[in-house]
């Protein structure tokens, strides 16, 4: 009976065990779940941060400061060196000899562009002008007319000048005589360069050409300065007496062309260096022209280093491997954009405007003028309108376009007068001067394409190899490009598909040794030999048929070479044999299969109403086809009368041109957030939050935020993002600028302060060099690093349009491909750093004047393969950040209204996880806070901090669009839950970046131990007191058998 | 009857509460509120599982009192409980969320979830717990007796 009783004991405590061992072992994965939960009820932490520098996720690479700012100037000095282009050097003019004295002309020679520190010049102490870089390189300046240029002309001076923002006075560089920095918005440009004649006047000693010793070597440089809300006007220029001159502004005026004289006067040889983000016109000093020179060399906007490396090649202790970023012309008119540009009046656009018609805005008077660049009036400023009717025919692709079809499809009419500014019939040569990736090596060799591959597939990849054979007797650095041409088809005349005749896809640099060969490989995503139909596929095709690809020093090499490689010479009007290797691909049959789906996404039209066409209902845009260059070739369609009253999309049309993309719904409740504890903290966001989106703490965190503040957070988004209620994110400030951080780091030990804003973007353009682009991108993520700030608008992709536009010195080039493939390196960059940088600005800024409001319409194959494939590389394949969208419209969409291009485009076919940004809200007629919120805008940029949400007015209306409340959008639970979504983007970046930039480490609390303790115990204990149960039970049998 | 245990009738008794609770969860999951047709996964599995266990030993052992026999029950004694306690882990992991949205949410949200009809099915999900909670305490403390009655 005793065996009997201790079994029944062994066998309940084995039943308790057996319990304890299931609670403690299921009750370990549900306290796992709500660890956060526990520790604030139980006091406890479950997670310790890590805040020594060793465990941050995204490390500095440089050990002190002075290593940090040392890789800023290393960089910014090679983007002077692989940024500068030779583009004419006959003479010998370069590279430059010590031996020979080097005279220096012009204002911007003195007082390069730009003089003033700001966002495009970091102003470090130790800032290299001309004068410096050339002294520092070992060259003898003249000190005659270095001095009366210095001390007489340009007398540099410290001003006051009203601050642009806030009309407070406050000290600046000022000039006696100076270039105009800043041209402003299609107004006159007066081109201050001080003729020779007034050089004595001005002070300049009377014998100052006999200082000017036999064999000097004249360096002429002129500048065309730019800027935000800055518009070049065809035909503005005045010359330095204030004179109205007719000429272009971007062209060199007489005063300047003056200068030009007295220094082939004065010297032996002379060279120009271009000094401008803006494309000039250089017809008088090229090859041919009146006033000839030795040699031209374009240098960018500089920043404070780049002279050093802009001095290295002209001496020639580097080869020159820059290449022009943009097409060179005789004339800008011979350019179909600058055909449609400026923008005007619909004929009736005053019917827009309402008197107490609108319902959001009672009472009020709302007009339909346009607004300034920075805003202000009452407005919905929709009655300007300009029409892209250039299509993909931006750049080389035209030109170079057309020049092949003068050679190969003379049906084209590309031979016809349409667009010729030269002569009667458009010729090629007399229009262009240096064509796109133009750029003279000093080092003579050939690029040859050895080979090819393309994988055909989503994600596949174009790899080219290319053989570079150093045919010089020095060692030095080389620039291979890679060009494709695509098939133009029957298919392609039909459905209007448009094809260049050449497309740059991407380059590389790379080391030759003396006589020496290396190979250069550049990859390239297959996708982008795609071309859009949006007539009848209305998808992404590739034709079939031969495609293309060869290497070549610049567009128009490489067009030769397709030429040549057709079985064209010379004789068959080409303007110069061509042997370089084209390897050719084939594809069999049409594909409109391959990328159709993005991402599982399927790839249609998004953008029909972009479409002028779409809105008057009939053919009234004829956009440029390469089939009829004569017949299609665009005429200026703000001179055709366009009345809105006239579509048959009219109340469709003044609703879109009113803002009203989208209108608050009233009968579907929002669900209201709900506080569940869950946090934006380093201890609940581990690698399996951030690296997915569709995780279900990103939900959970963005549904405990209320109606109020969700809709609130994304209208009020501001240049900080502020804390949210439930979710508790730190606050995240924005910062500027293209040329990187504009802060300093001052050095708490030394007080010397450190500005890493030091980066040309125009440079870094005409480098063709994504690697150096990669560094640029790391160093600028560093640079973040170490400034403690993580958000910042840091480069420009938008596609130059025109040579007019005041933000070029911010973009990259006329090319969207080089655009994309430097954004690319530089995103890829700064991500892996964890910087949040946003390029702007994202749909088709393509002009500064009235960029607040004027409608750029177009077809979508322009919409999709021009300004947005600059952005797809950086945003989609370098999995970038953070982007802002520009100002415009896109057709008669607010581009921050278009949930075509924001939600389908870049965050469906482009898989892109990051925050969007508006530019500056500076109109609430003009921008829509729902159209916003539903189109996927992360962030509306205003200027106020703790205003994230929509009660802050009176009567707790919100405070910009009053005819929002939390009453006014709670029955709209798709605004609601798509600023929900928004936010959960946001937070998601602000996970992924450096903002998190801490390791959080996992440790186990008291109640872990106990758990843990209870289950090993309990299955111990069970184990054994079942043995003991079985044991006695047998032996208690035996006994009682 | 007469051959039952006082162990005996504690098992009979766990397996009732066990019974009790399936019920209330029943009523949980088929009631209006909140948790209406939120069943639990493997929740009825563990609760019949568990039932069957304490009914088939206690009808194994009026059949038959051998070796075996007594092993055979024993396992299925020590069973039991611990297919409660599994089905009461899951059964909290289901719920606990919910509760804390109707119970601990703040004041304007409280206003607005603490409906009569979420508060009964917030409490009859405390009740399946409950129940099944004493059920497997029962069966454990069951399982410290013998099914047999002690010889005269």
């Amino acid at each position: 009976m005793k065996s009997q009783k201790t079994a029944s004991l062994f066998r309940g405590v084995t039943a308790l065990m057996a319990v304890l061992f299931v609670l403690s072992s299921l009750g370990q994965g549900l306290t796992e779940n709500y660890r956060s939960q526990l520790d604030g009820m139980l006091g406890t932490s479950s997670y310790v941060t890590i805040n020594d520098e060793s465990a941050a996720r995204f490390q500095k690479d440089y050990a002190t400061i002075e290593d940090m700012m040392a890789a800023a100037k290393a960089l910014a000095i090679r983007e002077g060196e692989e940024g500068t282009v030779v583009m004419k050097n006959d003479n010998g003019v370069l590279p430059l000899s010590k031996e020979n004295e080097v005279v220096l002309f012009g204002l911007a020679a003195y007082a390069p562009y730009p003089y003033a520190n700001g966002d495009l010049k970091a102003g470090n102490a130790d800032a290299v002008d001309l004068v410096a870089a050339l002294t520092e390189a070992g060259l003898t300046i003249n000190e005659t007319v270095k001095d009366f240029y210095m001390n007489s002309i340009l007398n540099k001076h410290v001003e006051m000048v009203p601050n642009r923002w806030t009309g407070e006075l406050q000290e600046s560089v000022g000039y006696d005589n100076i270039y105009v920095a800043a041209p402003g918005d299609m107004a006159e440009y007066q081109i201050v360069e001080v003729p020779p004649e007034l050089f004595e006047e001005k002070g300049a000693p009377t014998d100052w050409k006999d200082s000017i010793k036999a064999g000097s070597v004249a360096i002429v440089v002129f500048a065309r300065g730019a800027g935000e809300g800055n518009t070049y006007a065809p035909g503005s220029a005045l010359n330095y007496a204030g004179e109205a001159t007719g000429k272009d502004p971007l062209a060199l005026s007489d005063d300047e062309l003056a200068v030009i004289d007295v220094a082939k006067e004065t010297c032996d040889k002379v060279l120009v260096l271009v000094n401008s983000g803006n494309t000039m016109v250089l017809k008088d000093i090229a090859k041919g022209g009146a006033h000839e020179v030795d040699g031209i060399a374009y240098i960018g906007v500089i920043n404070d280093y780049q002279l050093t490396g802009v001095a290295k090649v002209l001496l020639g202790e580097v080869n020159a491997t820059g290449a022009l970023p943009d097409t060179y012309v005789a004339d800008n008119a011979s350019i179909p954009a600058v055909v449609n540009f400026g923008g005007s009046y619909y004929t009736d656009y005053e019917i827009v405007g309402v008197e107490g018609a609108d319902p959001r805005y009672p009472g009020e008077t709302i007009v339909n003028t346009k607004a300034s660049s920075f805003g202000g009036a009452t407005t919905y400023n929709g009655g300007h309108y300009i029409v892209e009717a250039e299509g993909i025919y931006v750049g080389y692709k035209y030109f170079e376009t057309r020049y092949y079809d003068a050679v190969m499809n003379p049906d084209y009419k590309a031979a016809s007068a349409a667009g010729a500014t030269q002569g009667a019939a458009w010729d090629y040569n007399a229009e262009v001067l240096y064509s796109f990736g133009h750029g003279l090596s000093y080092l003579d060799y050939t690029q040859t394409l050895k080979s090819v591959n393309v994988d055909l597939s989503e994600n596949g990849d174009i790899t080219a190899v290319i053989e570079i054979k150093n045919n010089s007797g020095k060692d030095g650095l080389f620039l291979a490009q890679l060009y494709v041409q695509q098939p133009y088809t029957d298919y392609d005349r039909e459905n209007l598909v448009e094809k260049s005749a050449v497309m740059f896809l991407n380059s590389g640099k790379t080391q030759v040794k003396a006589g020496g060969t290396a190979n250069v490989t550049i990859t390239v995503p297959t996708k982008y030999l795609a071309s859009y139909d949006y007539k009848q596929a209305k998808t992404w095709i590739l034709d079939a048929g031969d495609y293309l690809f060869t290497a070549a020093a610049g567009s128009h090499a490489a067009v030769n070479n397709f030429l040549a490689q057709q079985g064209k010479t010379v004789a068959d009007g080409m303007d110069a044999e061509a042997a370089g290797a084209v390897v050719t691909w084939n594809l069999a049959s049409l594909d409109n299969k391959t990328f159709s789906i993005a991402i599982g996404h399927t790839v249609t039209n998004v953008a029909d109403d972009a479409d002028l066409n779409y809105w008057t209902g009939t053919d009234t845009v004829t956009y440029l086809s390469r089939q009829d260059w004569e017949g299609t070739y665009p005429i200026n369609y703000n001179e055709v009368e366009i009345k809105l009253a006239d579509s048959p999309r009219k109340d469709e049309w003044i609703a879109e041109l009113q803002g009203k993309t989208y209108t608050v719904k009233t009968d579907s409740p929002a669900a209201e957030g709900v506080d569940k504890g869950v946090r934006f903290n380093a201890a609940s966001i581990q690698d399996e939050q951030r690296d997915d989106i569709n995780n279900a703490y990103w939900d959970d965190l963005v549904h405990e935020i209320t109606i109020d503040e969700a809709v609130g957070a994304v209208i009020h988004g501001g240049s900080t993002s502020d804390t949210l209620t439930n979710v508790e994110n730190p606050v995240v400030v924005q910062n500027e600028g293209v040329s990187g951080f504009t802060s300093g780091y001052t050095d708490e030990a030394t007080g010397k302060t450190y500005k890493f804003n030091v980066h040309s973007q125009t440079l870094m353009g005409s480098s063709f060099n994504p690697e150096l682009a990669y560094a640029w991108g790391l160093i600028e993520g560093n640079s973040g690093l170490w400034l403690n700030r993580f958000d910042l608008w840091g480069t420009g992709l938008t596609q130059r349009r025109t040579p007019y536009n005041g933000r070029n010195y911010e973009y990259i080039s006329e090319d969207p491909m080089l655009t994309n493939r430097i954004g690319y390196a530089i995103l890829k960059g700064c991500a892996e750093k964890g910087i949040m940088n946003g390029p702007k600005h994202m749909g088709f800024n393509d002009q500064e004047h009235n960029r607040g409001g004027v409608s750029a319409y177009m077809t979508e194959q322009k919409f999709r393969e021009t300004d947005l494939r600059g952005f797809q590389g950086g945003l989609s394949d370098a999995h970038g950040l953070a982007v802002m969208i520009a100002f415009n419209r896109i057709g008669a969409t607010n581009a921050a209204h278009h949930a075509g291009m924001l939600t389908t485009i870049l965050r469906d076919e482009w898989g892109y996880t990051g925050l969007i940004s508006t530019d500056m809200m500076n109109n609430k007629y003009y921008f829509n806070a729902e159209s916003m919120v539903m189109s996927g805008i992360t962030q509306v940029a205003d200027f106020a901090q703790n205003d994230n949400h929509i009660n802050q007015g009176e009567n707790g209306v919100d405070k910009t669009w009053a005819y929002l409340s939390v009453d006014a959008v709670k029955n709209d639970s798709a605004l609601v839950e798509k600023a929900r979504e928004n936010l959960k983007y946001q937070l998601y970046t602000f996970a992924n970046s450096a903002v998190l930039n801490v390791t959080t480490e996992r440790v186990n609390t008291w109640w872990d131990n106990a758990i843990t303790t209870v289950k090993t115990v309990s299955m111990v204990c069970a184990c054994v007191s079942c043995a003991a149960w079985l044991i006695l039970t047998l032996i208690s049998k035996k006994k009682e058998g | 009857m007469k051959k039952l245990s006082v162990g005996a009738w504690i098992t009979c008794f766990a397996a009732l509460l066990a019974v009790a609770a399936f019920i209330a969860y029943s009523a949980n999951i088929g009631g209006e509120g909140y948790y209406k047709d939120a069943a639990v996964n493997n929740f009825a599995l563990a609760i019949w599982g568990a039932a069957a266990c304490l009914v088939l030993a206690i009808a194994l052992y009026l059949v038959k009192g051998n070796k075996i026999v007594e092993i055979v029950t024993g396992i299925l004694r020590v069973a039991a409980p611990a297919l409660m306690a599994f089905g009461l882990m899951n059964l909290i992991a289901g719920r606990v969320d919910g509760l804390g949205y109707i119970y601990f949410s703040n004041a304007d949200v409280a206003k607005e979830v603490q409906t009569a009809a979420n508060l009964g099915s917030a409490q009859t999900a405390i009740w399946s717990m409950a129940l099944l909670g004493a059920g497997m305490l029962i069966a454990v403390i069951a399982a410290f007796f013998s099914l047999r009655k002690k010889k005269a």
